[in-house]
């Protein structure tokens, strides 16, 4: 087996996948950037019109709100998911009877389809039938029961919670791996030097967890930023798109209403968002390790 | 050794991927003569050759949510033994982007539902099928089918479609409900109003709708050509008019008063078409915005036996003849432009076509309570089927003036969309009336 560590051996074994990945990634990608340069509608010929398409982006409003939404979802996400998950990753490392079963619980949303995540949490959050408004109609607190979906404020930050709750699990269960990696020893040294368990979380077990914690911020961003059962089954972007993020705008503009050439130029700045957040993000957290 | 034989086991992988891509449309569409074959009715030959005709519908279950034409071809594939229907259904979105898509690669299937403008658009590019010697060569079926639901489907000199069903839509309602309140079910915008204050008083729901499915605002586009939709849409699609003019902000107005009054659920926003369904059927609101092809499940809901049709209300400030009765034709059948290289399989298409639109056709309509394209001739039983007898009642009743089309069927999809988003607006509360009609002028002039 030595001939194959060579690397044109190499090269050729991986040939396979790289014809796919540029068949289905790299391709369709190229593809909807030369769409977004052209006034199409799905039939016949697209005219070509240039940056046209990304000049009209800056003045449609809801292009913008669909940006607004897609921020709020991920801040939200950042501020429930990423510490939510690191906690419940550091209850799910105590050995507990029954403990497999729990991870085994926590880790069931994430394998639930989008699309039925999307039909559950409408029966919770929706303003006249949904679980939350009945319980606090029946406790008598009306004024609480607010429009979580389909009013004109609220929504995204829902989506926001859903999204919390569909891959909390998911990311528990790499930081569980992370925590799993870091040598019991280096505990035990600290406790003998004296160190207290919040000293012990913050001064080794998050500094370890760096590349776990960017590997699950990379998640968090590029799981937003595509972000589109859950919002198409909980209000279809509406009313009136306010509830609209980017992927469910571009699909509304590109399917709905026909206007390809629009679309692609939308689908092409969230990839483009979605890149530059992830490498700069990737970029500042390798420089302050670095530091 | 293990050199040469990882090399070969790749290129057997390769090559074996390379032939699973293949193309086997051939083998797949045509199979073996069926010798015995039961032709009737001018079938050609005995031993016809075996065709496979591929059919495409914009709803997920053709057999659940458009069982006439699941009856027809069933009937269809009874009279024609060798010519098997390939049924493929998906939901009206997935169905019109899944048609564009098999556009591009030129494999539509022989006939399929789309909506007029990409169906215009389809025939523009060459991509159908012109239907003008198929009603050439069958006058009767011609005289039998409306002529402004044929000429609703010609571009260019071309018949590019054919009715798929005629689209009746109006808004139902509930009797009971107006009963025991003692109000008149109202044929006019201020009896409405007035109806809409007394439910609002008694938390009925006047207007049972859901916006998260925007295309649901069919009555409201009936309304919409009592203001003089058609009058209008011509210079404003050429930039010589607007849609946010007097009467068309009239309207709108009205919808926003019936908004301020309650005439709606008050989570519109969030229900669905279906939903709205749901909320008439079990009796929760008083009407509903829909069509005729409801009638089934009305029919057999609780509120089976009070519910009835109408054509919505007239208004005094409208525009032009009020008495408009909503029933054009909806979106066409349309067959691929490919079937004229194969002439089994073009033999096959007009045969299709010739009994989709015959009396045994529209006699499938008629028992699954779907208004026929056709003039039908057969008799509804008004003890089984009360509510269908009153629709046909609507259809038939003199006086009415039918337009060409929906006004969202005759604008581009954009617009269209806009049309339909504008309207939920005013009813979510998100636009004003001037708002929501600038908001469509943007999109005609983009």
């Amino acid at each position: 087996m030595i001939w194959l560590s060579k690397r044109r051996y190499i090269l050729f074994m991986l040939l396979p996948t790289l014809l796919v990945y540029l068949a289905y990634i790299i391709l369709p990608v190229i593809v909807s950037f030369c769409y977004s340069l052209t006034e199409y509608s799905g039939i016949g010929a697209a005219i070509f019109v240039g940056l046209h398409n990304y000049a009209s982006l800056l003045g449609d409003s809801l292009f913008w709100k669909s940006l607004k939404n897609t921020f709020i979802v991920l801040l939200v996400a950042f501020v429930l998911l990423l510490p939510g998950a690191f906690l419940l990753a550091l209850l799910l490392n105590v050995k507990i009877k029954g403990g497999n079963a729990v991870k085994a619980m926590n880790f069931a949303p994430s394998i639930v389809a989008p699309i039925l995540v999307g039909l559950i949490w409408v029966f919770i959050l929706d303003p006249q039938m949904g679980l939350i408004n009945v319980i606090l109609k029946k406790i008598g607190v009306d004024q609480l029961a607010l429009q979580w979906i389909g009013g004109t404020k609220l929504t995204p930050y829902s989506v926001g919670v859903v999204f919390t709750w569909q891959m909390i699990g998911f990311l528990a269960t790499i930081f569980l791996a992370g925590l799993k990696m870091i040598p019991r020893d280096v505990y035990e040294s600290s406790s003998i030097d004296g160190a207290s368990k919040l000293q012990q979380l913050f001064r080794i077990t998050v500094p370890m967890l760096g590349e776990t914690i960017k590997i699950n911020v990379v998640l968090i961003i590029t799981g937003v930023f595509k972000i589109f059962e859950t919002v198409l089954l909980l209000t279809n972007g509406g009313p009136n798109h306010l509830s609209e993020v980017m992927v469910t705008y571009m699909y509304n503009v590109t399917f709905t209403s026909g206007e390809y050439g629009y679309g692609m130029a939308i689908a092409t700045v969230t990839f483009l968002l979605t890149m530059v957040f992830s490498l700069v993000y990737m970029g500042l957290s390798k420089k302050n390790i670095e530091e | 050794m293990n050199k040469r034989l990882s090399i070969v086991l790749i290129v057997c992988f390769l090559m074996l991927n390379l032939a699973a891509c293949g193309n086997s449309r051939n083998t797949a569409d045509h199979v073996p003569a069926n010798a015995g074959a039961n032709t009737d009715q001018g079938d050609t030959a005995t031993d016809a050759e075996q065709v496979t005709l591929s059919i495409a519908m914009h709803v997920a279950n053709v057999k659940e949510q458009e069982p006439y034409m699941y009856g027809i071809i069933q009937k269809f594939q009874e009279k024609y033994p060798n010519i098997k229907i390939d049924l493929q259904g998906a939901e009206t979105q997935e169905h019109v982007k899944k048609m564009k898509m098999m556009a591009q690669s030129k494999k539509l299937p022989d006939i399929f539902w789309l909506l007029p403008a990409p169906a215009k658009e389809m025939n523009q590019a060459g991509l159908l099928l012109d239907l003008s010697d198929f009603l050439k060569s069958n006058p009767e079926t011609a005289a039998s089918i409306d002529s402004k639901m044929i000429s609703a489907y010609q571009d260019g000199g071309k018949q590019f479609g054919l009715p798929y069903q005629a689209l009746v839509t109006g808004l139902w309602y509930n009797k009971a409900l107006f009963d025991q309140y003692s109000l008149k079910v109202p044929e006019t915008y201020d009896e409405l109003l007035a109806a809409v204050k007394v439910f609002q008083e008694n938390n009925v729901v006047t207007i049972a709708k859901g916006a998260k499915d925007t295309f649901s605002t069919w009555a409201f586009l009936g309304m919409l050509t009592r203001y003089g939709f058609f009058d209008k849409i011509d210079n404003i699609q050429a930039g010589k008019d607007k849609f946010d003019n007097p009467d068309f902000l009239n309207f709108f107005n009205k919808i926003d008063e019936l908004r301020v009054n309650g005439a709606f659920p008050d989570n519109v926003s969030s229900l669905s078409y279906f939903q709205a369904v749901e909320m008439f059927t079990s009796g929760k609101a008083a009407m509903l915005d829909a069509g005729v092809w409801e009638t089934k499940k009305i029919e057999g809901s609780p509120i089976g036996k009070t519910a009835g049709f109408s054509w919505g209300p007239t208004f005094t400030d409208g525009v032009g003849n009020q008495k408009v009765a909503m029933a054009v034709a909806a979106a066409p059948l349309v067959a691929s432009a490919g079937v004229k290289d194969d002439a089994a399989k073009y033999d096959a298409v007009t045969k299709f076509f010739g009994f989709f639109y015959s009396q045994e056709g529209a006699a499938v309509m008629a028992e699954n309570e779907a208004p026929p394209v056709v003039k039908y001739t057969g008799n509804v039983d008004k003890e089984k089927y009360p509510v269908y007898a009153d629709v046909i009642g609507k259809l038939n009743e003199e006086g009415w003036e039918r337009p060409a089309a929906q006004p969202d069927l005759v604008v581009s999809e954009a617009v269209a969309n806009q049309l339909n988003d504008s309207i939920y607006g005013v009813i979510n509360g998100i636009y004003k009336p001037e708002e929501a009609l600038k908001l469509i002028d943007d999109k005609v002039s983009k």
